[in-house]
């Protein structure tokens, strides 16, 4: 199939949430998200969201083409029903992979943010080391618990805000673990299209990057990238075309304790950068910036062509794994300390 | 915002109750015909198992001795309290004897000189359990058609049991031990806002047959097994943690103590059939599923760490932005006694009753 000739109307029918994107032609191979929404998904009657969708976004799937991606059994019939086009899991996930490559993410590894977090195998215990407050390990349990169960319930308060960033740490490191020198990660899902701070995001990566690592981290916004995987699975041309949903936030360096190094942003110098123990360094550059970025000294000196970001580039001093544990009242402290310490990038972005 | 709609708990609805034969099941009623809740609907055989009895150990004696001590043989049908082989001491002073356990039948004789003895099957009475009309009759079951009280929770645990209803703690309550005593044997307990391991164990100890509770922490509840059955049946209504017992349910159960119920802990729901139902006095059941959140709904707050968790929509807003950073539509609850809370309207959900 080439390119369609309505506006694109893509659905992901999650197991929580259910989310609409209207895609309109803006100019040139330029595409745009005129529209979208989310709602949580009516789970035992999938349709009502869709048409409560399609209400408040006004829009008419007849006049659209409708794309729909979903891994629940139940969605097929929906899309049948209202003549869409059914784009399956799998096939979605390896056209995002390739349209990332397209874009200049190659290899790049998706870290999903989603609800589905909640029901990983994980140990409680583990996810508390991340926080910054007092609670107990059973209180833990049943809140992470109480979250299978209610899987739609949004976090209210900052400490739960805090709940679910050690979550996507513990689940996010598992992936990490086969992270090499340089790579590119991509973090989607409704927990980060939701998040009111990405410098806390940002925190979540740098904490799960291994020492002698860099990464150049990218956010889908809105949480669109299934539904784009949907687009360019079945319009293959659509690759070739701009859309507005990933942020660069920037090049992640982890030096996994006291370091130097070495920006060449192609002038005549190198910019050298030394950072203390415990120290998380922000340099402004945006993602037009095109940095080399030098890593270790004499013989084992690496360099890796990157660039900026929202954020900037992040230069990590902090021993890795952290040298953190859970109800240890130091390592509350050492959280509180780094969260301060990157949420400064908040004023430059 | 949609919401998803529930009931918590419901009276005075058609039920459809399944009486399922505990073993093979002859019934005693025909399709249609009315039945009381004490009539006896079906005559059931449980099988009972078998079992070892340990006569070379227990008289000291060689495997290969032990045919010669027994009194009974091999397909002989023996009896409770009967003695089945017997040593006697040396110049035959004194002697040692093994009683049956149970009545059976012997079935054969182990190498390590043990008797295989088969139970003989016990009659069970299956008596209807609650006043309606016999609608379906298939091979292992037969359902009523009835007027119940339905309770349901997020969690439960166990195979459907029966018993009478006995509230034995208040809604707030942690459900001690000590809330267990021997009169509990047979029944259903109701109360307390957390349930706890040491709890269940004196439960299973004193014979109870289920237990209604607010909460259950979740490492507790997962040693229950998740897809097992421990011996009793157990139904959370509120979630995982210390959750006060609704007042909605915890009022229901007060009103229907000592009433006959039965707990499922798979479906996560308690029925309470009526004794002598007036079925044309069924109202019909409420409409489940999803729908818009509306001002005047009944509504549970979920994840909220109050005791009060039930109340009605006040006010909706959107877009509007929670001390957690997060912009969500909002509403405002009145949870009765002046109090009045803003919670995200996703974290709802409309009840109907």
């Amino acid at each position: 199939m080439s390119v369609p000739k309505s506006k694109l109307v893509t659905l992901e029918i999650g197991s929580s949430w259910t989310r609409a994107f209207l895609i309109d032609h803006e100019k040139g191979n330029k595409l745009k998200i005129a529209s979208h929404d989310f709602l949580p998904t009516s789970t035992g009657d999938l349709k009502f969201t869709v048409e409560a969708l399609f209400k408040k976004l006004s829009i008419n799937p007849k006049e659209n083409t409708l794309l729909v991606t979903s891994s629940l059994d139940e969605a097929k019939a929906i899309s049948d029903e209202l003549k869409g086009i059914f784009v399956p899991f799998p096939e979605v996930n390896k056209n995002v992979l390739n349209y990332l490559k397209v874009v200049g993410y190659p290899a790049c590894t998706l870290l999903d943010a989603g609800v589905g977090l909640f029901f990983g195998n994980y140990k409680a215990s583990l996810v508390g080391s991340y926080l910054t407050f007092p609670i107990g390990e059973v209180e833990l349990e049943n809140h992470l618990a109480n979250h299978t169960l209610h899987p739609q319930t949004i976090p209210e308060t900052p400490w739960e805000v805090e709940i679910n960033e050690a979550l996507m740490r513990v689940i996010f490191a598992e992936k990490s673990a086969n992270f090499g020198a340089a790579n590119n990660v991509l973090v989607t899902g409704s927990l980060i299209a939701a998040h009111p701070k990405m410098s806390r995001v940002a925190l979540v990566i740098l904490d799960i990057l291994g020492p002698n690592t860099i990464a150049d981290v990218i956010v889908d916004k809105y949480s669109f990238s299934n539904c784009w995987g949907a687009a360019v699975t079945k319009y293959r041309e659509l690759v070739d075309f701009e859309i507005d949903f990933l942020e660069k936030l920037g090049s992640f360096v982890s030096l996994g304790g006291v370091g130097r190094v070495g920006l060449d942003y192609g002038l005549k110098n190198i910019q050298e950068v030394n950072v203390a123990e415990n120290e998380i360094a922000l340099i402004p550059a945006t993602k037009e910036q095109k940095v080399e970025v030098e890593l270790g000294y004499g013989r084992e000196k690496r360099r890796f062509k990157t660039s900026g970001g929202n954020l900037g580039i992040l230069i990590d001093g902090r021993l890795k794994p952290l040298p953190i544990a859970f109800g240890s009242s130091a390592s509350q402290k050492a959280m509180v300390k780094w969260a301060e310490a990157i949420e400064k990038v908040e004023i430059i972005r | 915002m949609i919401n998803q709609v529930i009931t918590r708990t419901s009276s005075n609805h058609q039920h459809d109750l399944v009486r399922k034969f505990p073993g093979k099941g002859k019934p005693a009623v025909k399709e249609g015909s009315l039945v009381e809740a004490s009539d006896i609907i079906a005559h059931c055989q449980v099988s009972a198992g078998q079992r070892l009895i340990k006569v070379a150990h227990t008289l000291g004696i060689r495997a290969s001795s032990v045919q010669k001590h027994l009194l009974r043989n091999v397909g002989d049908r023996i009896y409770q309290g009967e003695t089945v082989a017997r040593r006697r001491g040396l110049l035959g002073l004194g002697k040692t004897e093994v009683r049956s356990p149970a009545d059976g039948v012997i079935t054969n004789i182990d190498p390590n000189g043990d008797l295989i003895v088969k139970f003989l099957p016990i009659s069970v009475r299956l008596t209807a359990g609650a006043g309606g009309k016999v609608k379906k009759i298939v091979e292992d079951a037969i359902t009523i058609s009835t007027l119940a009280t339905e309770v349901n929770g997020p969690i439960g645990s166990g195979k459907e049991r029966d018993g009478a209803i006995k509230v034995v703690a208040g809604q707030t309550e942690f459900l001690l031990p000590q809330h267990i005593s021997a009169d509990c044997s047979g029944k259903i307990i109701v109360g307390g806002a957390v349930l706890e391991r040491a709890t269940i164990e004196k439960a299973l100890t004193v014979g109870v047959h289920g237990i209604v509770c607010g909460g259950i922490n979740q490492r507790d509840f997962l040693s229950l097994g998740v897809s097992s059955d421990v011996g009793l049946s157990v139904l959370i209504t509120e979630g995982y943690g210390n959750f006060a017992l609704g007042t909605d349910i915890y009022e229901s159960l007060k009103a229907l103590e000592g009433r006959f119920a039965f707990i499922d802990g798979e479906r996560a729901n308690l029925v309470v059939p009526e004794l002598n139902p007036k079925m044309e006095k069924a109202t019909e059941p409420p409409s489940l599923g999803w729908r818009e959140l509306a001002v005047g709904d009944k509504v549970r707050v979920l994840h909220q760490k109050k005791e009060k968790l039930l109340g009605t929509v006040k006010e909706i807003k959107e877009g509007q932005t929670l001390s957690s950073g997060l912009v969500s539509d909002t509403a405002k609850i009145d949870l009765g006694a002046g109090i009045e809370v803003v919670v995200a309207a996703a974290n709802l959900q409309i009840l109907e009753s």
